[in-house]
């Protein structure tokens, strides 16, 4: 059944790519109907992503008549890929639609990422592989900073060297840990320096757990466990400490991809030491990580979009107060911290939690301390960062005048928000559901599924407690109602006795709210180097051009 | 029958916690004035100060969001939650199996996540320094409770097992737990001295935060001094007499607890030492290192 699905889904990757490419040309009176036109398409290809999840069908593969001599394309459609498919399909049309609403960003350019990460997770042999990935990389102008885009570039070259190998072939060996180590080698280092995304992340799953072999070895997972627990701490501390709304995002997103690291590595060392139950519940806490990655990740950047759009400035020291003129975005920003920390009943929750039972039973080992404490950490500093990006940006008053006249999102850019906010929150309230809808991919990485352990209940019991945490607070709210009393008096914010600001200060001393202080970098920062922002097809046409030259050095 | 005991159990436990908190707060409040040289107040006088401010007229900064208005009421919920996961005088009560070590550490992060929000809310010079000063704290008090619940539910499942284990006398035998329960104690000890973050609540709202601060401050004393002391609790098939028993070993268990409350407060002042803090993560992440080897 999933035969007729993967044509149609390269159809979709195709004239994304020309969608993308044409973006470049067109007049920007064309603009909207490309933006209408690759949600339509990421929309259907998200519901294609979905039934092929939902039927649980044999893998299919598709041998194209394309590429270089000898070399045919190959893709597949396996459960591992409908999943991540359907992530970045769904994280893909809400951009898409909400860029063509807002032009934030240029919708053209994410049809492009998306045709780029589409063809990444379809691909089937090395060549398909490094293609996608040249068109991610490519495509993405929206890197901001020379490190991300020489990782990325650096993934691109360590994937060339798989030109013309395809990955059944791989499967077939005896000794595949050649094939791990490929990406593994690429993978840590960008994760260590946060430049991973959720394409990365499935690169690392496809290649440590799928490709890797039955028995990899031990310090291959603790190679892996070191960069993922390296990759969560800076991450959260770059969301803890970052200036910019969209660098706290970033570094929230880039916890995650550490989180996804340290999944992995449980999981290599579980299949080391042939523990399947270690296997899959460090898979399963892996495929976590990457969904809240991947939505949470989305959800982020329209909310970094909206803010700069709306607000005028992306700094947390010129923002201030947006949840009274932006309320449908802060109730967004909500979803995307309850994704990337640890709040109860959240995404993020869930992923912390089958992390910590996954080290639990893991073989013992004091090394294994440092990955609790990096974990430990890390989720504290992801709640640091929620408290500082809510409360300086989305609280107290405005500090400036863009941020006082702020206006929320219009209604038609609304929907994709709307739907990322929807699928964080059935994430972490329906862990069991989404389990029983991974279960495939989760047997295809771990070898042994969830099976009927995938319950409405398990693994946490979240409905549960969500239940009683309602009963009470319905209890609470009750009582403070039956007991009344007179209602509030609004009066101006007091300022502990000190005297109002005066006229030339409309917007309050701005000393008087904490802002760039609230939790300073304790630690020297390095300055960012940015790289020109140019448009995505001269670096794709770039990218492809070094990598047919280096390919035809290396045959 | 273990149904509508464990049912029965629970709503006990939870009446006793929520009729104990405020008296708990009076005893810790009247010893920390008499230790002190100061007019000791009657044990009752936080009942009296919430009673006093649910009939004054509240005022609310015109700065203020929803946020202000949701964040008292959810303060005093997650803090019944949380109390209602810890036991205190019996096992097996009806809410055992969801009381899982890691979801209460992540509970009681929300606890003090949300005051600190509300503190930032209207927008004032002092609600936003002691949110910063919260926030700064809470990287390693926080850190410290992950780690030491983590270590903690490595004996066991839930906190009833982990319990268990502490009545079979495996808590105190081990390194790693003993270093695990000290870091929690030092993490309540800053938790419970840190002075609550109220500057912007008036009337009603301030009572609330007053009773989320009480239930907290209760469900800290209930974790460590269970953990600490795991004896004289009621075991889940117990009669009347176990339920007695266990009862007035909680009492006694809240009494020994109150004191080292009494004696930070006493000699440490207004304000926790940052020494605590680090203090706690050191002894976490050395705990972490003994219970993972």
């Amino acid at each position: 059944m999933t035969d007729p699905i993967l044509p149609l889904l390269l159809g979709i990757v195709v004239a994304l790519t020309a969608l993308g490419a044409a973006s470049g040309f067109v007049a920007r009176g064309f603009r909207p109907a490309i933006g209408l036109a690759g949600t339509a398409l990421a929309g259907l290809g998200a519901m294609l992503s979905l039934l092929a999840l939902a039927m649980r069908a044999d893998p299919a593969g598709l041998s194209l008549p394309l590429g270089l001599p000898g070399m045919a394309l190959r893709l597949a459609l396996d459960p591992l890929a409908a999943l991540f498919l359907t992530v970045a399909f769904l994280a893909g049309t809400a951009r898409i639609a909400f860029a063509a609403e807002t032009a934030a960003v240029e919708a053209g350019t994410l049809a492009l990422r998306l045709a780029g990460a589409m063809l990444t997770i379809l691909a089937a042999d090395g060549t398909a592989l490094t293609l996608g990935l040249a068109l991610t990389v490519g495509a993405g102008n929206g890197a901001r900073s020379l490190g991300i885009a020489g990782l990325g570039a650096l993934a691109c070259f360590a994937a060339l060297s798989l030109v013309g190998v395809s990955f059944d072939a791989v499967r077939g060996e005896a000794d595949r840990s050649w094939a791990f180590w490929i990406l593994a080698l690429a993978g840590p280092g960008a994760l260590a320096f946060g430049a991973a995304r959720p394409v990365f992340v499935y690169g690392l799953l496809r290649f440590a757990l799928d490709l890797g072999g039955p028995s990899p070895p031990v310090w291959g997972a603790m190679a892996l466990l070191a960069a993922g627990s390296a990759g969560a701490v800076f991450g959260g501390w770059r969301a803890a400490t970052g200036a910019e709304t969209d660098l706290c995002l970033e570094g929230l997103t880039d916890r995650q991809s550490g989180l996804a690291a340290i999944g992995v590595g449980l999981a290599l060392l579980g299949k080391a030491s042939d523990l399947p139950g270690l296997t899959t519940l460090a898979v399963v806490a892996a495929l976590f990580a990457a969904l809240g990655q991947g939505l949470g990740g989305a959800l982020g950047q329209i909310v970094a979009g909206a803010v700069h759009t709306n607000a005028g400035s992306r700094r947390l020291t010129s923002l201030g107060g947006l949840i009274h003129s932006m309320p449908w975005v802060a109730t967004a920003l909500a979803a995307v911290l309850l994704a990337g920390t640890v709040l109860p009943l959240g995404a993020g929750f869930t992923t912390f939690w089958l992390l910590l039972r996954s080290l639990a039973a893991a073989p013992r080992g004091i090394w294994l301390a440092g990955v609790a404490t990096a974990l430990a950490l890390s989720a504290v500093l992801s709640g640091v960062a929620l408290i500082r990006l809510f409360g300086v940006a989305f609280l107290g008053r405005p500090r400036g005048p863009r941020a006082a006249g702020a206006m929320d999102i219009s209604k038609a850019a609304r929907p994709g928000p709307w739907v990322l906010t929807g699928a964080i929150v059935a994430m972490g309230l329906l862990p069991g559901p989404v389990l029983m809808l991974a279960d495939a991919a989760i047997g295809q990485l771990a070898g042994l599924p969830m099976g009927d352990r995938a319950g409405w209940f398990d693994p946490l019991p979240t409905l549960p407690l969500l239940f009683v945490g309602a009963v009470i607070g319905g209890a609470v709210v009750w009582a403070v109602r039956r007991r009344g009393g007179p209602a509030h008096r609004v009066v101006p914010p007091w300022n502990e006795g000190f005297a109002p600001s005066p006229p030339w200060l409309p917007f309050g001393e701005p000393l008087t709210q904490s802002a760039g202080g609230f939790f300073p970098a304790l630690v020297w920062t390095r300055p960012r180097w940015r790289i020109p922002r140019v448009a995505g097809l001269p670096m794709l046409l770039a990218a492809v051009a070094v990598l047919l030259a280096a390919l035809a050095v290396t045959r | 029958m273990n149904i509508a005991i464990a049912c029965a159990g629970q709503i006990m436990h939870l009446a006793l916690v929520l009729a104990a908190a405020p008296v708990f707060t009076g005893v810790v409040e009247a010893l920390t004035a008499w230790f002190g040289g100061r007019a000791v107040p009657s044990i009752m006088q936080p009942w009296r100060d919430v009673a006093r401010l649910f009939a004054k007229s509240p005022v609310r900064p015109s700065s203020a969001s929803v946020v202000s208005t949701v964040a008292p009421m959810l303060s005093v919920a997650l803090a019944i939650l949380c109390a209602a996961l810890i036991p205190s005088f019996m096992l097996g009560m009806a809410l055992a199996p969801l009381a899982d070590p890691i979801t209460i550490a992540a509970l009681l992060i929300a606890v003090r996540i949300v005051p600190v929000l509300a503190a930032m809310d209207a927008g004032t010079a002092e609600g936003g320094i002691a949110a910063a000063e919260s926030a700064q704290a809470a990287v390693f008090t926080e850190t410290a409770l992950l780690l030491a619940l983590f270590v903690l539910s490595l004996s066991g499942g839930s906190l009833d097992r982990i319990l268990v284990s502490g009545m079979e006398g495996a808590l105190s035998t081990d390194p790693g737990f003993v270093l695990a329960i000290a870091a929690l104690a030092l993490v309540a000890g800053d938790t419970v001295v840190r002075p609550d973050m109220d500057t912007a609540y008036s009337a009603r709202d301030l009572a609330l935060s007053r009773i989320a601060g009480q239930v907290r401050m209760l469900v800290w004393c209930d974790l460590v001094g269970a953990l600490a002391l795991p004896f004289g609790i009621a075991p889940s098939d117990g009669g009347p007499l176990d339920w007695g028993i266990g009862i007035a070993v909680w009492g006694g268990r809240l009494g020994l607890a109150a004191l080292p409350l009494v004696a930070l407060r006493v000699f440490g002042g207004a304000r926790p030492s940052p020494v605590l803090g680090r203090l706690a993560l050191a002894f976490g992440a050395v705990s972490a290192g003994v219970g993972l080897l």
